[in-house]
């Protein structure tokens, strides 16, 4: 009976997840408690020592991902300015990455329902394709132009003056 | 990408981008001609943070026209300044009085004619609404602007004079009030207001435009022009409104009325609710003490334990709730780096007797004018 009460109230309690390609990580209860599919998980009991399965997140992302709800459990509330701070380098440090893992880690912390996380990847996507054309978005994202020549030519048309893309200025003397 | 994945990603972008981004294929130019799609920017926009909207008006003859109209974007700190849009017109603008802001649209009334122009700046959406009613008052144009919240609507309001006799007690007169509501194709009669409208700036919250009315000496008034309603209701003045001070200002500030009362070397800031029932809604929020006196100083924006004023047209300056001081941010003549175009700096600020800066908080959005 103790150790029902123990097991409840327990947040040190590794949680084991398995990636789509069977790649096994852990991470503590409260990190895991940051997505909402985990936590959900987790209140069902469904996390055993087999693990939950994450049938579309691959190793490398998840890999990501548990490092991030980690480092965001461990400072959760009552932040100092100064863990604050550090906290933004962590997450700036973290989301230098390349555009494949970018999103990857886009779709898996919306599917794991990672809110900070997933913030995070659409903000920093956002800087990344401000300046770009419609064709490197294209390219970046797999998506393919389904508009005719001619409706693309119109709807560039509409607003000719936002295709030229300019450099922020840098101060003259 | 999932859809809803790409909209999150697209509200963080800058209008422009949005609009470059229409051609990328058929469902992002879908998702961003949804009315849903533009509120959510909109919202997005608003909360970024402080930015601000310098339009530089020239200094001349009442009855010369200005060839071009800048929108220059501020964003709060710093003293760099970059051209928003430019609007170059050959018949020219007539002088506008202070221009007003709602969801990231600018509507400037000129001061002697019926003119009235409403653009956004961040899509460059142009609009002249048709001449409104004469008005026989050869006066300030007394215009609000304000979106009602039931519909989204956004509602330009206009009061103008039918007629009047100057007898002495100003008792024989007629005024009347009109609507535009952007997207439609005319103005439509409103409810006359039961005073006389005094060309006080009105301040707009949403919902709602307050204007200062009554004809000294009576005693001043305050009207609610409610935008859904279109009817005017009384409200009570602040205690110290005095109608021939012309140097006193209406605005909205942090979601509240704002009465900006400068007896002189200080600078008096009242504030109420929108709407409050109570026989006395206004308390005094803080006095400013000023440096030297001067009477143009407008509050446009509170913002972090800051409300941001400018002064003489031409000083931004912030006033610290917290250590009650008044701090100048930049001034807009003298100091103020603007970019006009491309990448060139441009020494604008150097011609400064011959221009003023008016200045309005401002988030970009995509909210169209119609017509």
């Amino acid at each position: 009976m103790a150790a029902a009460t123990d097991d409840a109230g327990d947040s040190n309690e590794m949680i084991r997840v398995v990636s789509s390609d069977g790649e096994h990580f852990e991470m503590p209860e409260a990190a895991a408690n940051l997505s909402l599919v985990l936590r959900h998980m987790i209140e069902d009991d469904c996390a055993d020592a087999a693990g939950i399965p994450l049938a579309v997140v691959a190793a490398k992302p998840l890999a990501k991902i548990v490092d991030y709800c980690t480092k965001h459990a461990a400072k959760s509330s009552g932040l100092t300015i100064e863990e604050a701070e550090e906290l933004k380098r962590f997450d700036a440090e973290f989301i230098e990455v390349d555009t494949d893992m970018l999103y990857d880690l886009l779709v898996a912390a919306d599917f794991m329902g990672v809110e900070g996380l997933s913030k995070l990847a659409v903000q920093r996507t956002a800087d990344l394709i401000k300046g770009k054309t419609p064709e490197q978005n294209r390219e970046t994202f797999g998506i393919v132009n389904d508009f005719t020549p001619e409706e693309e030519e119109e709807i560039c048309k509409e607003n000719e003056w936002a295709f030229q893309i300019t450099k922020p200025p840098s101060r003259l003397c | 990408m999932p859809d809803h994945i790409s909209e999150q990603v697209l509200l963080r972008l800058p209008v422009k981008s949005i609009l470059r981004f229409r051609s990328v294929c058929k469902s992002w130019c879908a998702m961003i001609a949804e009315p849903r799609f533009v509120s959510l920017q909109l919202q997005m926009s608003k909360s970024r943070g402080l930015s601000m909207l310098i339009l530089p008006l020239q200094n001349m003859n009442l009855h010369e026209r200005m060839q071009r109209i800048r929108f220059i974007g501020y964003p709060g700190y710093g003293n760099v300044a970059r051209l928003v849009h430019e609007r170059v017109c050959s018949s020219g603008f007539a002088l506008w009085t202070h221009p007003l802001q709602c969801d990231g649209l600018v509507v400037a009334a000129a001061r002697l004619s019926s003119e009235i122009f409403v653009c956004n700046p961040a899509t460059k959406e142009f609009v002249e609404l048709p001449a409104g009613t004469p008005d026989v008052w050869d006066n300030f144009q007394k215009v609000g602007f304000g979106v009602d919240p039931s519909t989204g609507e956004h509602k330009v309001v206009r009061c103008f004079m039918r007629h009047y006799y100057s007898n002495e007690d100003f008792t024989s007169y007629s005024c009347g009030c009109e609507v535009f509501t952007l997207g439609s194709r005319a103005w439509r009669p409103a409810l006359d207001p039961p005073y006389v409208i005094v060309d006080m700036m009105p301040l707009s919250i949403p919902g709602a435009i307050y204007w200062s009315a009554g004809s000294p000496p009576a005693t001043p008034r305050m009207l609610r022009f409610d935008l859904q309603d279109e009817e005017f209701t009384n409200f009570p003045p602040p205690p110290c409104m005095d109608l021939e001070d012309h140097y006193s200002y209406l605005t909205e500030l942090g979601g509240k009325l704002c009465y900006c009362h400068s007896p002189g070397d200080t600078v008096q800031l009242w504030v109420a609710d929108d709407g409050a029932t109570k026989a006395a809604p206004w308390s005094q929020l803080c006095t400013i003490k000023l440096l030297r006196p001067c009477r143009e100083i407008i509050p446009f924006a509170a913002y972090e334990g800051g409300i941001f004023l400018y002064v003489n047209f031409s000083v931004i300056c912030r006033y610290d709730t917290g250590r009650q001081v008044l701090e100048p941010v930049v001034n807009m003549h003298r100091d103020m780096d603007y970019f006009l175009s491309e990448d060139k700096l441009y020494p604008f600020g150097l011609g400064a007797s011959n221009w003023i800066h008016f200045v309005v908080q401002y988030s970009e959005s995509m909210v169209t004018i119609g017509n």
